[in-house]
């Protein structure tokens, strides 16, 4: 055997959008190095830190954006690298979704890594763009091989961003999970990649319609009857690709770790994630195995449907409102599971714009989170959330407008998102899909409008009467407990104490009464102090948020995701489907 | 002089998946849980190399590699990990990680 290595530079041109974000993410770590050092702790740097990382970061983003948008127009969408990885359109329309939820997960930082006082930010943004970067190749990926070191390549980012918060246990402890599980699924899937490399003897997967790279694809046209081995990789790959979508029975990971991330992570890596695995799902099982669809269409849609009633389900008796995200992109990854059932032109058309959608729809919600996420990861409770209307009226109605649209209300994005998805249901010959989908969408309407029902009708808990009264119980519980003590020294001011507390006839019974309170408030308060070790800061993070002024980053990103929510519901959606369907149509 | 047949290589590395698959659900410690999820990528490479040689193709054997190296980097950025939170917890059993749940 011998072999011969040439890569032109039509090659380069083609993955030009990944080659942008390395070199911006290299950029950022050697800015980093060079900005003033400010503060005590040695890593912790000056304000403009705050300032230039992350313009620098979302300038390679868009630089990323834009070389997309000229691929788009002046690529000729052929494979680069021996049939390696892809620059169809396919790819590139995943690009956008993925760029999007890093643009705007970029713009969401900053406010929140100032609130929560983290350092180490070079090492946040590279992280970011590498994570993007690997989104990217996953997507685009046309071989085993790219698509596992895609994979790989977000996953060791995401671990890291998703531990970022050093001081805070919830979210070391949502690092360490994803970490666990997701290696364990990747091995699943590599087991899976090895078998169906036996069984067809290539990890490339071949183009439709050209034989210039052969894969998998040609193997199975010609041969199209499944041997054990193929069916064994089969399985093992559908439960891989399950766990990085997160579809039921293999969700247990998502809502911990979407609870414990840094809010600005979660918003960027539930929809990046979700939109670069199911890309590939979609490639490798829609396209790539379509010869054998027999043989997995029946568990992909039992997956789907699994999905789709558990993530609703679930949502349904959540408290957090990152947790009730969670579960609900748990539905939304059962939704978007249709596409691959479903398959052909307009089922990939489906997801490829449902992506899009999502990733505005999603990446606004989980930013308006970012505004209310304190250190020790309370604040969105939906406790937390009541009355926020009264508090913070702009939040509130940015976080009820994304969760309306994730919910499927018309002018926003996810209508006809879940539109053109059940539409391509019901023309691939699969109406109970759409029934199943329709039905579960009513019942995943329930747990947004309560949340938002939460925010607008519900008064806040009065935060002063609560406080009042703990006061009031520790001065009755300092008189019982004096009353306690004294008795026998000086009978009647204890006497007098506790008639006056509860006018109870002897100093002793009124004594235990007081203590009693006592214990229970401090009881009460225990967990809380735990919780929080870090009080002072606790405290002047309170303060910040009270004042209600967001940082006008947040805003920016917030009116950025609602604009593009809505546009993509009113304005581009027939453009972009007509798009998507010519895009579906080169994956 | 015989050569042992493809399947038997296939066998092995099976069972060195099944191994390293128990071992990730049945232990507690992260450590262990990390080397057994090396076992099951060790059982990729075994079969990725196998495959390779039955089929006379290259591709299996440059998957190796690529295994390998992320491999590597997981290792660099798990054990990184389970030291920050033995810095704070003094404990990594993984079924004290509880705080996350519901």
């Amino acid at each position: 055997m011998s072999f011969t290595y040439i890569a032109s530079a039509a090659d380069w041109a083609r993955i030009a959008p990944e080659l942008v974000l390395a070199g911006v993410a290299l950029l950022i770590l050697l800015v980093d190095l060079l900005l003033p050092q400010t503060g005590a702790v040695p890593r912790e740097r000056g304000a403009a830190n705050f300032f230039v990382l992350p313009l620098l970061a979302l300038l390679g983003v868009l630089g990323a954006l834009a070389a997309t948008i000229v691929l788009f127009v002046v690529g000729d969408g052929q494979r680069a690298f021996f049939g390696l990885v892809g620059s169809d359109w396919g790819s590139l329309y995943a690009y956008l979704a993925i760029l999007s939820a890093a643009g705007l997960g970029i713009i969401f930082s900053p406010a929140y890594l100032k609130r929560l006082k983290l350092v180490h930010q070079g090492e946040y943004y590279a992280l970011f763009l590498a994570a993007t970067l690997g989104m990217m190749l996953l997507a685009a990926a046309t071989s085993f091989m790219t698509l596992f070191l895609g994979l790989e390549t977000l996953s060791l980012a995401l671990y890291i961003l998703c531990g970022f918060v050093t001081r805070r246990q919830s979210s070391q402890e949502a690092g360490m999970k994803y970490f666990l599980l997701s290696s364990f699924a990747s091995a699943f899937l590599l087991y899976g990649v090895a078998l169906i490399y036996g069984a067809t003897g290539t990890t490339r997967f071949g183009a439709r319609g050209t034989s210039a790279f052969p894969g998998v694809l040609q193997f199975l046209q010609v041969h199209p009857q499944s041997t054990t081995l193929l069916l064994i990789g089969i399985g093992l790959l559908t439960v891989g690709f399950a766990f990085k979508v997160s579809a039921i029975p293999f969700q247990m990971w998502t809502p911990d770790v979407y609870e414990g991330a840094p809010a600005p992570v979660t918003a960027f890596m539930s929809v990046g994630t979700k939109a670069a695995a199911l890309v590939a799902f979609a490639r490798v099982f829609a396209v790539v195995l379509a010869p054998v669809a027999a043989d997995w269409q029946a568990v992909v849609w039992v997956l789907a449907v699994l999905t789709m009633v558990g993530g609703n389900l679930l949502a349904l008796v959540q408290r957090n409102a990152k947790r009730l995200l969670a579960y609900s992109s748990v539905a939304h990854a059962g939704y978007l599971l249709i596409g691959v059932v479903v398959g052909g032109a307009t089922g990939l058309a489906a997801i490829l714009f449902y992506l899009l959608c999502y990733a505005f729809l999603n990446a606004g919600a989980f930013g308006a989170l970012s505004a209310l996420e304190r250190l020790d990861n309370s604040g969105c409770d939906r406790e937390d959330l009541r009355g926020l209307w009264f508090r913070r009226p702009w939040l509130a109605g940015f976080l009820a407008f994304f969760l309306l649209g994730l919910a499927g209300f018309p002018p926003m994005a996810g209508f006809a998102a879940k539109y053109y998805l059940f539409f391509a249901a019901l023309q691939g010959g699969h109406p109970e899909l759409l029934l199943i989908g329709v039905l579960t969408s009513v019942l995943g309407m329930y747990y947004y409008l309560r949340l938002i029902a939460a925010m607008f009708m519900e008064p806040a808990r009065e935060a002063q009467e609560e406080a009042l009264e703990v006061s009031l119980a520790l001065a009755v519980a300092g008189a019982g407990a004096s009353a306690g003590v004294a008795p026998r020294v000086s009978g009647p001011l204890g006497r007098a104490a506790s008639t006056r507390t509860g006018g109870a006839g002897t100093g002793t019974a009124g004594a235990a009464v007081a203590v009693k309170t006592a214990a229970q408030a401090t009881t009460k308060r225990a967990p809380a102090a735990q919780q929080a070790p870090e009080t002072r800061e606790q405290a002047t993070e309170e303060g910040a948020l009270a004042g209600s002024s967001l940082s006008w980053t947040t805003w920016l990103g917030l009116g950025l995701a609602a604009l593009g929510a809505l546009a993509l519901g009113t304005v581009l959606p027939f453009w972009l489907v007509d798009l998507a369907l010519k895009a579906a149509g080169t994956l | 002089m015989t050569t042992i047949p493809v399947s038997w290589y296939l066998i092995v590395s099976a069972l060195l998946f099944t191994i390293g698959t128990i071992g990730v659900l049945v232990r507690r410690n992260p450590l262990i849980i990390f080397m057994s999820i090396e076992l099951m990528l060790n059982a990729v490479n075994l079969a990725f190399v196998t495959l390779s040689s039955y089929l006379d193709s290259a591709d299996g054997q440059v998957f190796v590699f690529i295994v390998l190296t992320v491999a590597a980097a997981e290792v660099v950025v798990g054990l990184a990990i389970i030291v920050s939170i033995f810095r704070t917890r003094r404990n990594i059993d993984v079924d004290e990680m509880n705080l996350l749940r519901g």
